[in-house]
């Protein structure tokens, strides 16, 4: 006879709720990497010839986030691949052209073209007849631009300029003319992320982020990164998140920086400095419940850490580690350490139609300093577009458990948090998504549960040009929808 | 044989998720918020972070009379706000805001009990 109050038939329920839920084809990516991973050129070095494509363990490519961010763990600056991604694929108007045949892909194209292209509005190069089988280019032919013979160097001026020293020194390097005109391999990029925020609970609008980022890839496998910002509030932008009055808090300071080997086989990486470590589901929505009372807000300086962490995010499996101790966020400098110390692990399956991974975090702390925690998180996805081209829509789910000290009294308790979001991609340039979180702050704490279901819609208008807005409704198991259980918050984002 | 409400809601919470206590933080851990919380120290912060934003003179919300809780005269004038929406129905702060944390609500409430100090 089952024993349902044993533990082990708890966790077999919960094991077995979850098969459901990923057993479909097993599962999906972080959306932008579904997407990504259907625009064959962001990943295949010559998509008209990648039936000889280089091995897997040697190619750049990735369907994780260093796929289009120079941050292995994701967010911030975007790799030349993440640029071409957010210019000739993701806007529904502007998109540049790509050196190769391609279908159109700004919106007003979609009902003049040829009707086949509109199921798959950021799909491969039109009429691409990839052959199964053909006539095998030997791995020097990855080292021809796309653009033919004679095309002139690709540069972005101010923005991404410059060589490495021996650019193209193996077959991994990338390549003038495989991102279209963008520079395939600067010696140094900049970039930035500006958002503005509008919110109708308040009502108030209000500088919401200022990022700005720096790259220096002085000589294959090694670049230098960092990112100096500000978060924004509703009356100013500010670094800390101390909950110190508007006119004592830290202005500007740097998020991350740190030095970096990479461009390894299988995209192994070894990085020391002030980073994020890997944990989860990094999605876009800085206030989910799965990100910040977990200590991974994006945008709180003390969730930052310093130092070292190892991996490899290449195709499909993926795992970083890192050991750290926490960052002073009160602090500018930014190797400034607080006391204590921690561990994370990151790893899991990321493939064109699914994505299965676990993550575990431990930190020792002070109790001032946030005391001890442990958190598990296990993150899945599926993307039926892979198998459905007509069936637009990607499935992110994450669940995250952990241990930590309340506060004060340093007294050990649990707290649950789950993601789900189902995005779907009507036309090119427009994002639909269907959310769902929820979170549990204490475990042994009656009636603090929030329910938090909401819609959302992503508009990339033109290249570097995003308007998102998010209607939520915020259910506390205390007293349920109240009057104002409901909110929309409207983001502008500008990125380069 | 039925299974037991955390089962249950173990796999409710596949979908939804799901709350489990059954006592208050004061019941568990009266340790858990400090036991003489002061306007500087303690409560400040907390109001920084989860009403200023709205409730202060400059603010739509805090321009009303009795909905600024920018400073700790202004905060114990608003008390009455603080107990409907925040401490009896969690209706504030609003919409998809992150409510506050059991704790944050502990500190606030002895704050109040013990007369509410400005040091």
């Amino acid at each position: 006879m089952i024993d349902a109050t044993h533990p082990k038939t708890h966790l077999a329920w919960l094991l077995g709720t979850l098969t459901l839920l990923v057993a479909a084809d097993a599962l999906a990516l972080p959306m932008y990497g579904a997407r990504s991973g259907r625009t064959c050129d962001n990943c295949h070095s010559l998509p008209n010839t990648w039936y000889d494509p280089p091995e897997v363990t040697e190619r750049k490519c990735t369907l994780s986030c260093a796929g289009c961010h120079v941050d292995p763990s994701g967010g911030g600056l975007r790799t030349v691949s993440g640029r071409y991604f957010g210019m000739a694929t993701l806007p529904m108007f502007g998109s540049i052209a790509r050196p190769l045949d391609d279908q159109p892909r700004d919106v007003w194209d979609l009902f003049t073209g040829d009707p086949a292209d509109r199921i798959a509005p950021s799909s491969q190069p039109v009429g691409a007849e990839l052959p199964a089988s053909g006539p095998v280019k030997p791995m020097e032919a990855h080292n021809e631009d796309p653009r033919g013979p004679g095309a002139p160097p690709a540069d972005d001026g101010w923005l991404s300029f410059g060589r490495p020293l021996g650019h193209g020194s193996s077959e991994m390097a990338w390549l003038d003319g495989r991102y279209g005109d963008l520079n395939a391999d600067p010696l140094v990029q900049l970039g930035a992320d500006v958002r503005f925020g509008y919110w109708s609970a308040g009502p108030l609008f209000f500088p919401m982020q200022l990022d700005l980022h720096a790259a220096l890839h002085p000589v294959e496998h090694l670049t230098i990164a960092g990112t100096v910002g500000a978060r924004g509030r509703t009356k100013s932008l500010t670094f800390d998140a101390r909950g110190a009055p508007d006119a004592e808090q830290l202005r500007f300071g740097v998020r991350e920086l740190y030095a970096m080997t990479h461009e390894w086989p299988a995209l192994m990486h070894l990085r020391a400095g002030r980073f994020m470590p890997a944990f989860g589901t990094r999605v876009a929505d800085h206030t989910a419940y799965t990100r910040r009372p977990f200590g991974m807000s994006m945008e709180d300086p003390a969730n930052r850490v310093v130092g070292l962490e190892a991996g490899f995010t290449g195709n499909y499996p993926h795992f970083t580690a890192s050991a750290f101790k926490p960052a002073d966020g009160a602090s500018q400098n930014p190797f400034a350490m607080a006391d204590g110390w921690g561990a994370a692990l990151d790893g899991g399956w990321r493939d064109l139609a699914w994505q299965l991974g676990g993550s575990a975090m431990m930190r020792r702390r002070p109790l001032s300093g946030g005391g001890d925690t442990l958190d598990l998180a296990l993150h899945w996805g599926y993307n039926p577009w892979r198998r459905w081209k007509a069936l637009a829509l990607t499935y992110l789910g994450e669940v995250v458990w952990g241990r930590y000290q309340r506060p004060f009294s340093g007294s050990e308790t649990s707290r649950l948090a789950w993601y789900h979001q189902l995005a779907w991609h009507p036309v090119n340039g427009v994002v639909a998504r269907l959310r769902f979180d929820s979170f549990d702050p204490d475990g042994e704490v009656r009636d603090d549960v929030v329910y938090r279901p909401g819609l959302g819609l992503d508009w990339h208008v033109v290249p570097g040009l995003t308007i998102s807005a998010d209607g939520r409704v915020g259910i506390p198991e205390k007293g349920g929808p109240g009057e104002e259980a409901a909110d929309v918050f409207v983001q502008i984002h500008g990125w380069f | 044989m039925r299974p037991s409400p955390l089962v249950a809601c173990l796999a409710l919470a596949a979908l939804v998720g799901c709350g489990t206590g059954d006592l208050t933080l004061e019941e568990i851990d009266p340790q858990a918020a400090p036991a003489a919380p002061t306007w500087t120290a303690h409560v400040r912060a907390i109001m920084q972070v989860h009403c200023v934003a709205c409730h202060d003179p400059g603010g739509q919300a805090g321009a009303q009379e009795g909905y600024a809780y920018d400073t700790c005269d202004a905060t114990k004038r608003g008390w009455g706000g603080l107990v409907e929406t925040v401490f009896d129905t969690a209706e504030m702060p609003p919409g998809g805001a992150m409510r506050l944390q059991p704790w944050e609500e502990l500190t606030l409430i002895r704050w109040r009990e013990q007369g509410s100090s400005c040091d």
